[in-house]
């Protein structure tokens, strides 16, 4: 009886017993799994934010055609957060770089196309080799914002005082640059884009247009005082006055836009202007004009446009690289008006929106960039 | 006799090893940003009193697969005599108070239960559950509260720039257009803590206390100082200004020319 009871259950122990086993190792690769996770965010985000890590753009190893278009023009931070790189990895793009995010023995693979959202955000969906997981992943524009430290700043050009205002009551975050034509066309949802200017910045939008640009990526467009706390270099409110210097990398009042002496590329590094273009050409992704928080393009470069509520016509900064190193347009602070729709002589009034002088009008735009900030 | 309780004890195994309930809390939980256990529960001792009842232990905000936002609720039906513990998950609207929903379809359960517990350390939330423990690693949230995100290094993600979701469902819901996401009193307190990100477009400032370090969200477009907007601020250090916020001009806010800044349902605004 006994026997006929144990050839009866042994197979169903059996069943019973390696069902177990394949359980058990499932479980325990589960278990694995999900340890393994914050590794894998980890690597994501060091993609994502850093980019080019092992260092190939510029070398025969970077085959991402979408991305190679002057590349002289470029330094290798524009390829941080940069949705067009992270394809070039997942699509075997970078020789020697496998596009298999490795962790122990888990292996995980794209599983779909890499989306973008108009806002900038980025979408797809890895799956890993063992117990084929799906994993949806959100990558944020998290690069190149700028935290502007608390303090009681003054809005306006270096003589104008009275303009006070304070952010402690929220965080402010600044784009370190300019809005790009790439960052617009996606926004804009169009397909045509011309990868030769796709990096260079976007200067002919609306000034409607740049607001709503903003708003999509939850900001809205640079404040004009904001710009000028996050160029001038900071100073306390001493008996109702903040000292202010006309530039952002020293605080003489003398520089080589004052004085004749012989231009160099550092200088150029310090305000790109316009005898510049004879020693080097303006990097589009470029650190010229670095103010004292990391921004860029504060003197020199490109003219900007802003929203200003002290002073609403007070809304251009004229200094860019069209014009001479003497021209006095090259300070800090000071801002014409553009009229915010179209880009005729007649839209821009080149008088100094603050004081009210002349500084110097027979100069003409030819582009007018923006950026965003965020009030977190 | 012998050999029916090995094949008893292999079916036990199996049938431990099977629990949707684990599966349903690890697929899901982690990819929570945000986990509030109710204020009320001592976590520091086992959940038993008060006896028989539905507790409401857990909220739990998680990201679906389209990076909206989902809310599980883990209630606990404390054991009584004669009657085991027993834990489920209620899946409820975003806006939503459990405690509203403790009858709800659960969505997952595991019962008799002994002995039920909970912590929560850092970014690893532990279900202590008789002799065994659940560990669910929270991949998305961060050890700041969610409005400090808004740093560099965070913004609105546990990791730098990555958000992960694990959920195969898209059901979940986003913040309603011109709702309070983040809130505080005149003390700094924080009142409302929602996850402003999820707004569906983007979120504004609004001077709403006598804070001077902190500040009301908003969802909606933001600006500010045009005709019936919220009041730009020109902060409480700069303007120097003591006294309560809400007044008739205000030196804290700022309009466009023309405007006067009034206070209206207690907020700074334009008119």
């Amino acid at each position: 009886m006994i026997l006929l009871a144990l050839i009866c259950l042994l197979p169903i122990g059996y069943y019973f017993y390696s069902e177990r086993n394949t359980q058990d190792k499932k479980q325990s690769l589960e278990d694995k799994f999900y340890l393994v996770l914050p590794k894998l965010m980890d690597k994501l985000s060091e993609r994502w934010t850093q980019g080019d890590i092992e260092g190939l753009y510029g070398t025969d190893k970077f085959k991402c055609s979408n991305l190679v278009n002057n590349i002289e023009l470029y330094d290798s931070t524009f390829l941080e957060c940069n949705p067009e790189y992270l394809k070039c990895f997942f699509n075997s793009k970078l020789d020697g770089v496998s596009p298999i995010l490795s962790i122990g023995e888990f292996k995980f693979s794209l599983l779909s196309k890499i989306d973008q959202a108009s806002n900038g955000d980025v979408y797809f969906s890895l799956i890993d080799n063992l117990i084929k997981k799906k994993i949806s992943i959100n990558l944020k524009q998290v690069c190149h914002k700028l935290f502007l430290p608390k303090n009681i700043y003054s809005a306006g050009p270096e003589n104008e005082q009275g303009f006070y205002w304070d952010n402690y009551h929220s965080d402010i975050f600044v784009d370190k640059y300019v809005v790009t034509n790439y960052d617009v066309w996606l926004w804009q949802n169009r397909s045509d884009v011309n990868w030769s200017k796709a990096f260079y910045p976007s200067v002919n939008l609306t000034m409607k247009e740049r607001d709503l640009f903003c708003q999509s990526r939850q900001g809205e467009l640079l404040e004009s005082r904001v710009m000028d706390a996050a160029s001038f270099y900071p100073s306390k409110l001493t008996e109702n006055y903040i000292f202010k210097y006309p530039f952002p990398w020293t605080k003489q009042r003398n520089t080589f836009l004052t004085q004749d002496i012989a231009l160099n590329k550092s200088h150029c590094e310090q305000a790109y202007v316009f005898e510049c273009k004879k020693l080097v050409p303006l990097q589009v992704s470029s650190p010229s004009g670095l103010s004292w928080i990391g921004i860029t393009n504060t003197i020199g470069g490109y003219s900007e446009s802003f929203k200003n509520i002290n002073r609403e016509s007070a809304n251009l900064k004229v200094s860019s690289q069209h014009l001479s190193r003497k021209s006095l347009w090259h300070r800090l602070g000071q801002r014409a008006n553009w009229k915010g729709e179209r880009f005729e002589k007649r839209d821009f009034d080149l008088i100094e929106q603050y004081s009210r002088k002349e500084i110097e009008r027979e100069v003409s735009i030819k582009e007018v960039a923006f950026r965003c900030m965020y009030y977190r | 006799m012998y050999v029916l309780q090995i094949v008893l004890s292999f079916l036990i195994t199996v049938n431990l090893y099977a629990d949707d309930f684990s599966q349903y809390v690890q697929e899901h939980w982690s990819s929570a940003y945000n986990v509030e256990i109710n204020p009320e529960i001592d976590t520091s001792k086992k959940i038993e009193k008060p006896k028989g009842v539905r507790l409401n232990v857990l909220e739990v905000y998680y990201y679906d697969s389209k990076f909206k936002v989902l809310k599980d609720c883990l209630v606990y039906k404390t054991p009584k005599e004669k009657e085991l513990g027993r834990l489920f998950v209620l899946n409820i609207p975003y806006t939503s108070e459990c405690k509203e929903h403790l009858f709800d379809l659960e969505k997952s359960k595991t019962n008799s239960i002994y002995n039920f517990g909970i912590a929560l350390e850092g970014k690893r939330l532990k279900l202590l559950i008789d002799t065994k423990t659940l560990v669910v690693n929270l991949l998305n949230k961060s050890e700041k509260t969610q409005l400090e995100l808004g740093s560099i290094s965070h913004e609105g993600t546990g990791r730098l720039g990555v958000t992960i979701s694990l959920s195969h469902g898209h059901s979940g819901t986003l913040l309603d257009e011109g709702s309070i996401c983040y809130d505080v009193d005149d003390k700094c307190n924080v009142v409302i803590n929602k996850n402003c990100y999820l707004c569906p477009n983007n979120f504004y400032s609004v001077k709403a206390s006598n804070c001077p370090t902190d500040i009301r969200k908003r969802c909606g477009l933001s600006s500010c100082g045009g005709k019936g907007e919220p009041a730009c601020l020109r902060g409480v250090a700069a303007s120097k200004y003591k006294g309560n916020y809400c007044i008739p001009d205000s030196p804290i806010g700022l309009c466009n020319k023309g405007l006067r800044v009034s206070c209206a349902n207690a907020e700074l605004i334009c008119i």
